[in-house]
């Protein structure tokens, strides 16, 4: 090992600005990301695997119930939405990898603000799902997928799933700074998925009837999914797409209440 | 910086409480820029909390600390600019290669992506790192990782630098190369350094002053001259040609009140613990006195084991 020179003329560097930080961490959570290919490709062939066999299996009885209707317009924002919270969970994880090599109180012991560590992984996680909605949404275009508002429909579609998907990639980022656990992560995708199947999963909501409708009823992924269907029928019904932005929107509000809670106990306690 | 007037590490005071017992006290302490002090004490003596608390890691419950200038609870971003900081155990993604973790730990330090990349070059010839620059630090070996994340640890210029047990896995070679290192920093460029470590002998080739903690108290600082002469026991060992001069050996010097140690240490060997300065030539002016000769004669000095063995690990209390 040679002598390593320190530039005792220059003194440590200015205060850093987070925001400008904000890109180079963004750009390392992502390649984090490619360089575990579990967190980009588990979300996405699973929503695919799914929306393949049910497109194959309910298309013809759907059509037979509903002559005209494309059932890929109910499959779709079904699998959309189970790729929200399931690629929700990539934030969550990225923490628990940091936490578990040390490199999370490497990036801690910086002079950047503490946020910005937050938010690198939650954005890298939205390009991700942006990335998942929009190679899904072609896989239903392959499968006849046809909105009649045309690109605005699917533009709408991919960034209703990236506006639900933030608020649990937040709720994740929380559970993996607060726990450093991935199991614990893992849980919340658990806690959604179940959720899925309460609603009007393979039907439209108003073929519903029965216990299973009032559990729709009550099912906060119900007015989302309501939504994201709605985006890919004209007209745009306010009536159908305000519910599911206010239900995102909660989510959001949600995870970023927790997003910050876990960041303030972890300064508290220390890394 | 006054280097004189202004020591780099300052704390008064300073503790930290967790909820079912008090890992470090009240902590009063001093280091002095381009100074290399080594905090040591036994597992769970309060080493690495101090550091967590000197590095903003770690909120302290009670008292103030200064690090390079900055309290480190109102200003722990200027204290985060000043101080690097090697942990205990490598603080590396595994992913990332040492040539990306230089150039975002550049970045994350405000350094343009030029200078960015200029220092990590600089950083990576001065570590002798530029053969495995780009591969994944998870696949490079312990000395390796260690020697990336001392780099990484430097890019800023820090004035002071925490190292909190860096040559823990390290093999001999490697902790040798560390060390020098770590002399060149503070000899050469006047970086201050604290360290904790387990290893007696780092700390007494390393350290111009070490302090000992013992259960979250600082129970001794000095340089480790000092401690030793202060608390470490010299040994005089005679070896007479038969058991029998040994045996007279042993009886002259009991009788002049000198403390025999009792451990034979070799065959017909006498030894006998020095509590003044000169008694070794008084000793052998004694027996010579008594026609005693001895066919060879040693003199243990204290180590620095001797040292945090009487200090560290007696019952409280009971060190002289």
């Amino acid at each position: 090992m040679s002598t390593v020179t320190t530039a005792d003329t220059a003194g440590p560097p200015a205060a850093p600005k987070s925001w400008a930080a904000l890109g180079p961490l963004t750009a390392r959570s992502l390649k984090s990301c490619l360089r575990t290919p579990s967190l980009l490709l588990s979300p996405l062939l699973t929503s695919a695997f799914f929306m393949i066999i049910y497109e194959g299996q309910l298309s013809s009885v759907t059509a037979a119930a509903t002559p005209g209707g494309r059932y890929i317009d109910v499959v779709l924002p079904l699998c959309l939405l189970t790729t929200a919270f399931t690629g929700g969970a990539t934030a969550g994880q990225l923490f628990v990898n940091d936490i578990g090599s040390g490199y999370h109180a490497r990036l801690w012991l910086t002079p950047v603000g503490r946020w910005a560590l937050l938010a690198a992984p939650v954005m890298a996680g939205v390009v991700v799902l942006a990335a998942q909605a929009a190679a899904l949404t072609g896989l239903g275009l392959l499968l006849g997928l046809d909105p009649v508002t045309g690109a605005p429909a699917i533009l709408a579609i991919i960034s209703a799933t990236v506006l639900l998907g933030t608020g649990f990639l937040l709720l994740a980022g929380a559970v993996g700074l607060h726990t450093g656990n991935s199991s614990a992560v893992g849980s919340v995708t658990l806690v959604f998925f179940p959720l899925s199947f309460f609603t009007a999963t393979f039907v439209p909501r108003d073929q519903l009837g029965g216990w299973m409708a009032h559990a729709a009823d009550v099912n906060p992924l119900t007015p989302p999914l309501e939504a994201m269907r709605g985006l890919l029928t004209a007209p745009w019904n306010e009536q159908n797409l305000l519910p599911g932005a206010l239900v995102a929107l909660a989510i959001l509000v949600t995870g970023a209440a927790a997003a910050h809670l876990a960041l303030t106990r972890r300064t508290r306690t220390g890394v | 910086m006054d280097n004189a007037a202004t020591p780099s590490i300052r704390t008064i005071g300073l503790g930290r409480d967790f909820a079912d017992h008090t890992a470090v006290h009240r902590l009063d302490l001093e280091v002095n820029a381009g100074e290399v002090y080594g905090l040591l004490g036994p597992n769970g003596s309060g080493k690495s909390t101090t550091v967590r608390m000197l590095t903003t890691m770690l909120r302290p419950s009670r008292g103030t600390a200064q690090v390079a200038g900055a309290d480190v609870a109102r200003d722990p971003g200027t204290v985060r600019r000043r101080a690097g900081v090697v942990l205990q155990g490598t603080a590396l993604d595994p992913l990332m290669s040492a040539r990306e973790l230089l150039r975002l730990q550049g970045r994350l330090q405000s350094l343009t992506p030029r200078q960015a990349r200029a220092r990590c070059t600089e950083l990576l010839t001065a570590f002798d790192a530029r053969d495995f620059a780009d591969t994944p630090v998870g696949r490079l070996s312990g000395g390796q990782r260690r020697r990336v994340d001392l780099a990484v640890a430097l890019v800023q210029r820090p004035d002071v630098l925490f190292l909190d047990e860096p040559t823990t896995g390290l093999d001999p070679a490697s902790r040798r190369d560390l060390w020098d290192e770590i002399r060149t920093l503070a000899a050469n460029h006047g970086v201050t350094v604290l360290l904790t470590t387990q290893h007696l002998e780092e700390a007494d080739q390393l350290c111009d002053r070490v302090g000992i903690l013992r259960a979250g108290r600082l129970i001794a600082s000095a340089a480790p001259h000092a401690l030793k002469d202060e608390v470490g026991d010299r040994f005089l060992t005679l070896r007479f040609r038969d058991a029998s001069a040994a045996d007279q050996a042993r009886e002259l010097l009991a009788a002049k009140g000198e403390q025999l140690h009792t451990a034979e240490t070799a065959p017909h060997a006498v030894s006998i613990r020095l509590a003044r300065p000169g008694a070794d030539g008084e000793t052998l002016l004694t027996l010579a006195s008594a026609g005693l000769h001895a066919e060879s004669l040693t003199v243990d000095e204290p180590s620095l084991e001797d040292v945090f063995l009487r200090l560290a690990l007696t019952p409280e209390g009971a060190a002289a």
